[in-house]
């Protein structure tokens, strides 16, 4: 009888532990919520603090005849969950948040501070950490996502798969998550730089596409990256995937273009005293993908010629985006900063206070090391 | 019991014929099939009384004619050899192989009724018990249940000589062993339980002994009866003896140590132990090529985990993990549950009694049905029922899935429904959570089960590479040099086996 008490206790105990506190207890249909595909964040009308649109996934039919569409929500509230709940007023499914892809941010969101809109995400329940953060330079995030989808039935999707590749195979902007964005921004001695987003006019109608980067200084932005300083800042921050370079004899010279396969990066910072200095040592290792020029680069200058001009190529385009990130925005992107908390605790706590002014006069040191692997023909070219 | 049933120790009544048959004739009242032949032999100076009794349609009537009436009638016995005179017809007269000499009545009733003839003889108590079974038989044919595509063809019928004679033409050792049991106080059903004896666990053996010892019933009809009877694990839906109507199957597995029963009236052999591995292995696994057969074996494996799991998971994905489900087959469930009423926990479980339903139907019904049938189940069920919104397509596919895997492992049949059904109300209440924690439930269940004494799972925790030769996968012949540990103490299968051929 003791015995038969004990573990009814038990299994009671089991079951209550497994109700109460496990996260996916409750039992709800699909149709009853609406999907939330991704969602623009723009500064609220008639005094509110935020003005969020919501791409959703509108389906209808079933079977083969199903219809699939973006259906726009738009919201203002003071807080970012105030802003959602209140979609019910005009909805009767609750927004879903777990399928959301990406969050676009208006400039002037971005410019006010991005902390917010991380706090949420982080807390609810719902929304994934994987989530693309973007920056629209439109005025208006919103403007972005009423363009209409170009491929697939979702723009949202549309632009976090474009995300995906611009990444890996050009190089003009780089995906960053909200849980990398959060780690970045939680970490001494870098700044953040999200992937920016602008509409474009086709014959066809508008589109979107991305341009370059925004940099942030905090949580705060403070100015824009180019689609061509991006690149190399991937390969100063070691993020290459892929993606092409362009080279040729002299500088910004386009005949040769070289397909990126393995690239690495190392920077070791130097510091003596007040002063401090980087040593970036790229290694990359590429195949020869095209040539624009009458003559024959390859065959007629030899492979060790058209490796250096890569490597001088390489070399002026980190010296001039460091530069330029020094004059114009002074927010340490490339994780200098980090590198000495990393490697020198103690000089970081010395040089911390005083970066905001040793990053803008530190000087980098680049050298590059690009080897072509293949160049792409098996015997020479005709006519030749 | 009815003591009229009962003639332990009863004699026949006495030496004069006459008398004797009206005793036997009083036995058998209102049995019509029951013949009784008089004869009587002239050839020497007296007449001499014989009389044949038989059950019509059990006995071979060629023989009676050639090899009892006729020596019978034609053999000149010497005068007034009163009570020899049955010795002298069992020794020198009758051409009969299996002639027995008794006067007890048991044996006599046992007799006529199993097709043999008693033949009295004047002036004799005792009488001759002649063995002229003719009755007719199903004939060796490959049973429909195990078909195989290539291997032995030979199943058991319903006669236990038949199928010991099946078993013996192939292990043909004096180490095959066969102990003759009745059961059934009145089918009087005969079994025979076959072991190899140097390799058997006898542990095993004694325990199947004592527990057939128990049996108490009054008619046995089918191994079933007796299998429920002697069951581990008598509330359970798993399977902890073996069935089969194959001699091949029956003859591997008493090489591996394991015990056999026949039962006579029925095609179906029991096997003990039967460990859980062995619903997944199939005769023909040994008869193809092994990488064949390796896959085969894996694919039921994955088929009963689909046939277990799918509309659990299904349920639990659907219902409370949406988040898990990648975005475009999300968008493809949503599209196709709009419109549906009934919630996904309740259409899967429909879906799924209809599917049992069909199952059902198909195997009650006649076989020229089963057009028909399909026909409809699959016009009907699923085409019709998407179309008109009661369920959405991927319960159909999915159901279609649980179904198409579990016919796959027909063997596991019963656990599967069961068990399906149990794991679908846990996901309905805890999400994936159930799921995992169903699975516990029926995992432990599982390890617990013992079947004689032997864990039913030793397969999945024993150590020893030889014990999993024949189990996830099916090593080569040569590769298999002895036995599972657990099976049998005489380990070794190939002496100086074990090495690549060639």
């Amino acid at each position: 009888m003791k015995k038969t008490v004990k573990i009814s206790a038990l299994i009671l105990e089991v079951i209550l532990i497994l109700f109460t506190f496990s996260g996916c207890w409750n039992y709800h249909e699909l149709e009853t919520y609406s999907i939330v595909s991704g969602i623009a964040i723009d500064k609220g009308l008639n005094g509110y603090k935020y003005h969020i649109t919501f791409e959703c996934i509108k389906m209808s039919g079933g079977g083969a005849g199903a219809e699939i569409e973006p259906l726009l929500l738009e919201e203002d509230g003071n807080t970012f969950f105030d802003t959602v709940r209140s979609t019910l007023r005009e909805s009767d499914k609750k927004l879903y948040f777990n399928h959301c892809k990406i969050a676009i941010l208006s400039p002037e969101i971005a410019k006010a501070g991005i902390k917010s809109l991380i706090d949420w995400v982080q807390r609810d329940s719902e929304p994934r950490l994987t989530m693309d953060l973007l920056v629209s330079r439109e005025e208006t995030a919103g403007d972005i996502l009423r363009v209409k989808p170009q491929s697939g039935q979702i723009l949202s999707y549309q632009i976090a798969g474009t995300l995906d590749e611009v990444t890996g195979y050009y190089g003009s902007s780089t995906g960053v998550q909200l849980y990398e964005a959060s780690d970045i921004l939680n970490t001494e001695g870098i700044s953040l730089v999200l992937p920016a987003i602008e509409k474009k006019k086709e014959a066809s109608g508008e589109t979107v596409q991305f341009s370059g980067g925004a940099i942030f200084k905090g949580d705060r932005q403070i100015g824009w990256l180019a689609s061509n300083s991006n690149k190399y800042y991937d390969m100063v921050r070691d993020k290459v995937k892929g993606g092409l370079l362009m080279t040729g004899p002299t500088p910004g010279s386009t005949q040769i273009c070289l397909e990126i396969r393995k690239s690495e990066t190392n920077v070791t910072p130097v510091v003596s005293g007040q002063t401090v200095s980087a040593q970036i040592q790229v290694q990359m290792k590429v195949s020869y993908a095209e040539q624009d020029s009458e003559k024959d680069e390859l065959t007629q200058t030899g492979i060790d010629k058209v490796e250096e001009y890569a490597e001088k190529t390489v070399e002026y385009g980190i010296e001039s985006v460091v530069k330029e990130v020094q004059q114009n925005d002074n927010s340490d992107i490339f994780g200098f900063g980090s590198h000495i908390y990393q490697n020198n605790r103690k000089e970081w706590e010395r040089l911390s206070p005083k970066w905001h002014e040793i990053f803008k006069t530190m000087k980098v040191n680049v050298e590059a090391e690009v080897e072509i692997e293949n160049t792409g023909l098996s015997r020479a070219k005709a006519g030749d | 019991m009815n003591t009229s049933d009962s003639f332990a120790g009863a004699k026949l009544p006495s030496d004069r014929i006459e008398q004797n048959i009206r005793y036997l004739r009083d036995l058998f009242t209102d049995d019509e099939t029951l013949i009784f032949r008089r004869l009587v032999n002239e050839k020497g100076k007296q007449p001499l009384r014989f009389c044949l009794i038989y059950a019509d349609g059990m006995v071979n009537n060629r023989l009676i004619n050639q090899d009892v009436i006729r020596p019978v009638l034609e053999f000149l016995f010497k005068p007034d050899e009163g009570e020899a005179l049955i010795d002298t017809v069992q020794l020198q007269a009758m051409f009969s192989n299996d002639a027995k000499k008794t006067d007890s009545v048991e044996e006599l009733i046992q007799g006529i009724v199993y097709g043999d003839t008693v033949l009295l003889a004047e002036g004799c108590q005792q009488a001759l018990i002649l063995n002229t079974k003719g009755f007719t038989l199903r004939s060796i044919a490959e049973p429909e249940s195990e078909r195989v595509i290539c291997g032995p063809r030979e199943g058991f019928n319903e006669s236990i000589l038949t199928n010991l004679s099946l078993l013996r033409r192939k292990i043909r050792t004096q180490d095959l062993k066969f102990k003759f049991l009745t059961f059934g106080r009145r089918t009087k059903t005969k079994a025979c339980i076959c072991y190899m004896d140097s390799i058997v666990n006898h542990n095993v053996l004694t325990e199947l002994e004592r527990r057939l010892e128990k049996i108490d019933i009054d008619g046995m009809l089918d191994t079933n009866y007796i299998t429920e009877n002697i069951k581990d694990a008598s509330y359970s839906a798993v399977k902890t003896i073996g069935t089969t109507e194959r001699p091949d199957v029956v003859a591997a597995k008493l090489l591996e140590g394991r015990v056999a029963l026949i039962l006579d009236g029925t095609p179906v052999a029991l096997t003990v132990p039967y460990l859980f591995i062995e619903h997944f292995q199939a005769d023909e696994d040994y008869y193809i090529n092994y990488v064949f057969s390796s896959i085969d074996r894996v694919l039921r494996f994955v088929a009963f985990m689909l046939s277990l799991i799918s509309p659990a998971v299904y349920v639990a994905m659907v219902t409370f993990h949406q988040e898990m489900l990648p975005t475009p087959l999300l968008m493809s469930i949503f599209t196709s549950r709009q419109g549906v009423p009934f919630p996904t926990a309740l259409e899967v479980t429909m879906m799924l009694v209809v599917f049992e339903m069909l199952r059902e139907s198909g195997a009650r019904m006649p076989g020229i049905m089963g057009q028909t049938l399909s026909i409809v189940g699959a016009l009907v069920i699923g085409q019709a029922a998407v179309d008109a919104k009661i369920v959405s397509a991927p319960v159909v596919i999915v159901v279609a899935l649980t179904g198409i895997c579990g016919l796959m492992i027909t063997r596991l049949k019963g656990y599967l429904i069961i068990h399906r059904f149990f794991l679908l109300l846990c996901a309905c209440v805890l999400g994936l959570y159930g799921v995992l924690l169903g699975l516990l439930v029926l995992l432990s269940g599982l390890f617990g089960m013992t079947s004689f004494g032997i864990p039913i799972m030793p397969d999945v925790y024993t150590r020893g590479l030889q014990n999993y030769k024949d189990t996830y996968i099916r090593a080569p012949w040569w590769m298999m040099i002895k036995r599972p540990r657990f099976l049998s103490g005489n380990r070794v299968r190939q002496s100086g086996g074990g090495k690549k051929p060639q």
